[in-house]
Order: C-alpha cells, then structure tokens, then sequence
C-alpha cells in the first residue's frame, strides 16, 4: 500500500540507519518517540468521539502505541546511550506528508479533525496502520541479520498492527453496508490525499513565491515614483472625524 | 434582529451574535483552533455562534465586520510608500497578505458563511472597540476613550455616547500608537510583541523609571496628548521588527528571547526600561483624558482597546480622575470589536432602540460537554466540599463549569484555584500549568467582603465593576495577604467575587475564609502555556493530563491525573 517512491525512500534511509549500531540506537529512539506522541494524540481523538466502538478502537490503538513505544525505547537503550541524542526528532512515517490533520504516524490529529466523521476517521487510520505495518515489515527484515531482538520486537508490532487492521477492516465493513459510498469515497480520500496535499503545497508554494516575485518588482519599478514623492507628507496627530449618516457608513468599506 | 460581529486578521479573531440586542453567544477562534491569539477568519466561532442560537446563516440579518478593509489598506499601503526604498520586503508580505485575502474580506464571508452580499457591513475598528465599552456598560451616558494599537487611520478616539447617539471628539492618527510603542517595547525586552505585552507590565513593578526622560523625547506632549518619534520605531512599515536600532542608542542593546533578563540585583536595567514605560503611558494618557474631560464633563468613562488591559494603567486612571467611575469590558481589545461593531450596528440600524443593559454576562462561549468523560468520577455531594477538602489538603485544582468567558481572562468558570498558605511557594501554580517565568502576576480571588477591607479603597471612587481589572494596593499592616501575593510593590491583581454574580464561588471562598482566617485563593486561567483556556470537558482532561495539577472538577464530576485512561 506504500507508495513505490516511498517505500524505495524509506528502504534507503533504514538502509542506513541499519550501517552501525548507534543509528540503529536513533532509530529506534526516533520510532519511539513517533509512537509516544501518537499515543497521546490517538487518547486525544478517542475522548472527542461520540461513536463508543470507534472510541475503543483508537484507545486500543493508543495503548498498543504507548506500549510500543516502551518496548523500542528500550531497545534503543540496550545499544547505549553514548553519542545519541536523548530527544530526537520523531520519525516520519508519512513521508514527509504529516500536516495540520495528521500526525508524523500518519493518525489523525485531534484538534485538525474534529469535523472528521467516523467513516473518514477510520479510513485514515487503515492507511496509517498499513503504511506502519509496512514499514516495521522492512525493519524487521532488515534487522533480522544483525540484532535478532529487534526483529522480534518488529514482529510483534506488526502482529499488533494486523489485529488493529483487521478491527479496522470489520468497523469500515459495518458502516460499508449503510454508507458504501462514503466508505469508498472516505478511502479513496484517505488513500490519494498525501499526493493531492503534495501536489496543492507545492502548487501553493511556487503560486505565492511567483507573485512575491512580481510584488518585488513592482515595488522597484510602478512603485518607486510614487515612493519618492510619498516620502514628502508628514503624518501629524489630529482630528480625521467623520460626519454624515452613520447608517449609510455602515455599508462602506471605506 | 439578528447581527453577527466578526473580529480578525489582526490578532485574536472573534465572533459574537446578537439577538434583538442582547449578545447570546461570542467566542474567540483560538478556542476552537488551539493557537494562541489566532488572527485567521473566525469561522469556527461564527459557526458556534449560530449553532448555539440555532439557527442557520442565511437567517442573519447582517455580518459586521469591525474595521473598514480598503481604509486600513491605504494606510498600510500609505506607510510602506513614505518609507521606500527600505520597505522592499514588508512591502512584498504585506502586499501578498492583503491582495490575496485580507482586501475581499466581503467576498470571503459571503462565500463561507453563505449570506447575502448586502447584508455584510463595516464599522470603524475604534467606534467598534467603543461601542463594545459603553453598550455592555451600565451607563446610559459616558464619555469614551479607546487606546489602540491601530485600526484603519486612528490608534486612539476620544468621544461621548448617549444611549444610541455616539460622538466622535478627537482621534490619533497613525503612526502616532501608544499600544505600538508598547508592542514595540515588549519586541526590545526579548519578549513576542502582541502576546506578551502584559509580562513588561509586570516588570514595571520591578524597577525604577530612570528611563523616564528618554521615553519623555520618544513620546513627546502633544495638546491632544502625545506624537511618537518615528526615528526610534519601525512598526508604521514593518510588522516584524517594530523598533529601530537607533533605540538602543537611548536604552542599550535590545534584549533577545533567551538571553538574561535583568531584573534584580545591580543591573535591573529592563525592569527600569518598562517601569519608565509605564511612566510615560500613564503620563500621556491622563493628559488624554483630562482633554476629554474638558470636552465631555461627564462622570462616567468607558475604556477600551489593547491598553485597557494594562492593569496598572486602569487603576491610575481611576485613582487620578476626574471621572468617578470607570468602566472595562472583558474584552477591551480585538476580540471585542466583534461584539462592538454588532452591538454598533444594532443601535444605528435601530435608533429608538436603547434597552437597559441588564446582561453584564461574560459567559457567552462554549458550555461544557453534557456527556462525561469515561474516566469520570460522579461526586455524591457538594462539588464545593470536595475542592475546599482538597484545597485544604494542598492540592492545585482545576475547576470547570459553564460557559466559556467571553475575553482576555476567565472570570471564574474556567480557573485552576490553590490555597495560598497550603500549596508551596506563590509559583507552584503557575509552574503546574508549564509557566515557568517567576515574575507572571499572581491574581488573588476573595469575596466582595474581603477585598473591601484588604485593599486600599480609592476616596470617591467607586471600583465595583473594575476590580477584575485593576491592580490594587493592599492594606498595609496585613502580612496574611502579602504572603499569599509576595509582589515587589505591595499590589495584586485581585478576582473580586459577588454573591450577585457568582454564588457557588462566593460560598466556596466563604468556606475558604471560615477554615483559614483568610478567604482568598490563587487563581489563574485553566490554560497550558502557549494554549488558550480550555473549552469543553475533553480538552480540560486533556490539559489536566499534560499538566501538574493534582485533579480537575468539571460540574459534579472528579477526575484525577494519574488515574486517567484513554
């Protein structure tokens, strides 16, 4: 489900996070703090939903993440702590693709979600989980020659992640037999937006940076008589009071 | 009449609804976004508003808006001209920020909040602010001052209003700004200009006004009270840095976010640099007033705009006169331009209409959840027996109930409460919601009855309605409360409570005075750092979690920190 330009991305930087065992000791600090961060913003969404079975379900989802965020945390302690960076920035699950909605696992944030309805609530989530799934797969794989532990601490979190997929899957079923369109449209959504928000930031981004551009020039060339002879006024403190109908005033954006 | 009051792209965005004139609902959107002081386009709180009214956009009779846009753009504009060429980047972010958005501010709030195209109107930003002041004011006839950063052209207007009939006597024209200078200030001491400003007010107390002639060339008199030397400031074409660099030729080097702040001990160079501020804002603006009082002889006076939130300024102007009562709203500033420009349309719109204005209510936001929390503790008895039980145990509570206030602070119904001579040092408190800075104001609550023999009272002046705003002199000789306060120059900023206005608070504190000899507590507003107060019952567990308060009381339910799951 991971995107091939993605996973080949992500295949590279695990690639070298596996060189030696101190970036492995960062790696899995940086795993774990992306879980002990979900953890609280998954607690978060739970208490905001109305819907009981969908509340449970990000609890459970919250739990096994705070869990797994114990358990890598103190993987990376068994590789030592010298020279590795106590607090290190979270590991992006996404790509580089986490906004004001989602997290860097991917789950929805809280305060970016409280108009997201249950259908599109769990659609994110699926596609969060199985990115998660699969990226814990390749680090697993990766691991299996070299630290033994961690491939079965991988494993076993992506054990966790099919249990909550399949709980996921039934949830997305039962309101697939109400609202079949809502779910396909929910995952689509959930499914394409990454690409969708990439495409419109960076559409967004060289939009304003083109009329920044134009701004720029404008105010070295149309601007610049006006400039000179503005400099010439003086502003003083003084009564600029207004008269007339104040109903009429009203209506004015002047 | 249904009018709805938009306030934003300034700093904190607001909206308030007014039903036949009466506001049933305001609230600011950094309450439903999560960002402190949030400028964007309320529509959130426009949405709660009309929720909360039940009733639908296109029922609205008007949406006004609390500044005139294209009047406001040609001063910028204006001001980015008379400072070329230096002005090639501001010029760019401003010009960007107001061609891409802010100048079809119209055109926005018909497409998103679906009204009809005539039914948006605009009100001068400074008549808004004054219209918040004197129609949520008890007075029938007052004279109005606002004291402003900046709207369009005014940063200041002196007027009087009589029931519908408002006056406009005098403005200050920009880049003449006292609440710029003061941003501006706030920028040099290392401090986040627009949020901070109240963090210089308090290390005004903190050192002594040597500065003061310096401030005197900087803020000259003037016959309608002060100019501003331009060559020491920025902010008339640059919102990021507002000073010059020429003002550290007059007070030193500036100040950057981390480095020492020098406020005791040999070098209390930045607290003298605020207390001298503090001077000369005083200084300037009760020239001001006595201006105003000349051309209005009224008694009454209705404050607003950014510096009326400025505690220490409130309490000179009523000790010095010559009005005899003062009045601030709960929301001086932006946020109140919301219900100011409704509550201004409404009585132009409806010239015979002039109610008594009975609802002072600042309660007009979000109440909390109706269903509890899974991790809920139903209270059998008096949720005020339980927090007055754990209070005297030296527990920090938060305690939630009601609606959200509508303003800078809460009044009550969203506080976290400690019992001074129980809950460790005077910081503890603020220490538990991740503020760390030793020198915040600490605000005292205490029954009516309390205040008026623990606080100096002011000969003729009555404070009644103000005392949430001031900043009052205890009672010299009263060790008891000078302990709980531990302020540098013998004030505090108390939370006067009445029996009228808030009786399950009142009780509690009474209850409080019978156990300890002293019926005050240590308040603060339930907000984490860097947050806004909380609004509903989950983001209150939520803050209680992330904080270091021992339990939170949200009606009759009991929930304790470490206990809580998901």
């Amino acid at each position: 489900m991971v995107p091939m330009s993605l996973r080949r991305c992500t295949k590279t930087r695990l690639g070298v996070a596996f060189d030696n065992s101190a970036s492995r000791g960062r790696l899995w600090r940086q795993l774990a703090a992306t879980e002990a961060a979900s953890a609280q913003g998954l607690q978060s969404l739970a208490r905001r939903q109305r819907d009981v079975d969908l509340r449970e379900l990000l609890g459970a989802l919250a739990s096994d993440a705070d869990r797994h965020a114990a358990a890598l945390g103190a993987q990376a302690d068994t590789m030592g702590t010298a020279g590795i960076d106590p607090t290190p920035e979270p590991f992006d699950f996404t790509g580089g693709r986490h906004d004001e909605t989602r997290d860097r696992h991917g789950f929805p944030i809280s305060e970016g979600s409280e108009n997201l309805g249950a259908v599109a609530c769990l659609a994110t989530l699926q596609v969060a989980v199985l990115d998660a799934r699969e990226l814990y797969q390749l680090c697993g794989r990766l691991a299996a020659g070299v630290d033994s532990e961690a491939g079965v601490l991988c494993r076993s979190i992506v054990e966790d992640l099919d249990r909550h997929l399949s709980n996921i899957d039934r949830a997305l079923e039962l309101h697939r037999g109400e609202h079949g369109d809502a779910v396909r449209d929910a995952l689509r959504t959930a499914r394409r937006s990454p690409f969708m928000a990439a495409w419109k930031r960076t559409g967004m981004r060289s939009g304003a940076g083109l009329s920044r551009g134009m701004l720029y020039v404008f105010y070295w060339t149309l601007l610049l008589p006006f400039g000179l002879v503005s400099r010439r006024s003086r502003a003083r403190p003084g009564c600029r009071v207004e008269s007339g109908d104040a109903a009429k005033n009203l209506r004015s954006q002047y | 009449m249904r009018i709805l009051g938009i306030s934003a792209h300034h700093k904190d965005a607001a909206a308030a609804l007014l039903v036949d004139g009466q506001p049933v609902a305001a609230a600011r959107e950094e309450h439903f976004t999560g960002e402190l002081h949030d400028p964007a386009l309320p529509l959130h709180a426009a949405r709660f508003c009309l929720e909360h009214a039940g009733i639908s956009a296109s029922q609205l009779d008007h949406v006004v808006f609390y500044e005139k846009p294209l009047r406001k753009f040609e001063r910028i504009l204006l001001h980015q001209l008379k400072a070329y060429p230096r002005t090639s980047r501001s010029f760019v972010r401003s010009a960007f920020a107001w061609l891409g958005d802010r100048l079809w501010i119209k055109n926005r709030l018909v497409k998103e909040l679906g009204v009809e195209f005539d039914a948006v109107l605009f009100v001068q930003h400074q008549l808004a602010l004054a219209a918040n002041a004197f129609f949520t004011s008890p007075f029938s006839e007052a004279a109005l001052l606002t004291v402003d950063d900046a709207g369009e052209w005014a940063t200041s207007l002196s007027g009087r209003a009589s029931k519908n009939q408002f006056e406009v006597l005098d403005e200050v024209q920009f880049p003449h700004s006292l609440g710029f200078v003061v941003s501006a200030i706030t920028q040099f001491l290392g401090f986040v200009p627009g949020r901070d400003e109240y963090v210089v007010e308090t290390l005004a107390a903190y050192g002594t006004p040597r500065y003061a002639e310096v401030f005197r060339e900087l803020l000259p008199a003037h016959e309608n009270g002060f100019t501003v030397d331009q060559a020491a400031f920025r902010y008339a074409f640059d919102a990021e840095q507002l000073y010059a660099d020429s003002l550290a030729s007059h007070l030193g080097a500036p100040r950057f976010s981390g480095d020492p702040l020098h406020i005791d001990g040999t070098d209390t160079r930045h607290a003298d640099i605020a207390c001298s501020l503090q001077l000369l804002l005083g200084e300037r603006i009760l020239t001001m007033i006595r201006v105003l009082h000349e051309r209005a002889p009224l008694a009454k006076l209705c404050l607003a705009g950014e510096l009326a939130n400025n505690r220490r300024l409130v309490t000179q102007i009523v000790e010095t006169g010559p009005f005899t009562q003062v009045f601030v709203p709960n929301a001086p500033g932006k946020s109140g331009g919301a219900l100011g420009a409704a509550l201004y349309a409404h009585h132009v719109l409806s010239p015979d209409e002039f109610g008594e204005h009975t609802s002072h209510d600042a309660a007009l936001g979000e109440s909390v959840d109706e269903r509890a929390e899974p991790s809920a503790q139903l209270l059998s008895g008096d949720p005020g027996d339980e927090i007055l039980r754990r209070l005297l145990d030296g527990q920090h509570i938060a305690w939630v109930r009601g609606r959200v206030e509508f303003g800078a602070t809460s009044l009550g119904n969203r506080m976290v409460l400690a019992l001074p001579s129980r809950a460790g040092p005077p910081n503890r408190l603020q220490t538990c919601l991740q503020r760390t800075e030793p020198f915040l104001p600490r605000r005292l609550a205490m029954p009516e009855e309390c205040a008026k023999t623990r606080l100096e009272s002011i000969p003729g002046r009555d404070l009644g309605p103000l005392l949430a705003r001031a900043q009052i002199r205890m009672t010299p000789g009263d060790p008891s409360l000078r302990q709980a306060s531990d302020s540098p120059d013998g004030t505090i900023c108390p939370q006067v409570v009445t029996a009228a206005s808030d009786p399950e608070f009142h009780a509690l504190l009474q209850q409080v005075g019978t156990a300890t000899d002293l019926p005050v507590l240590q308040v603060e507003d339930f907000a984490l750092r860097g947050s806004p107060v909380v609004r509903t019952e989950a983001a209150a567990v939520d803050a209680l979690q992330r904080s270091r308060l021992d339990c939170l009381i949200v009606e009759n339910r009991l929930y304790e920190r470490p206990t809580i799951e998901p």
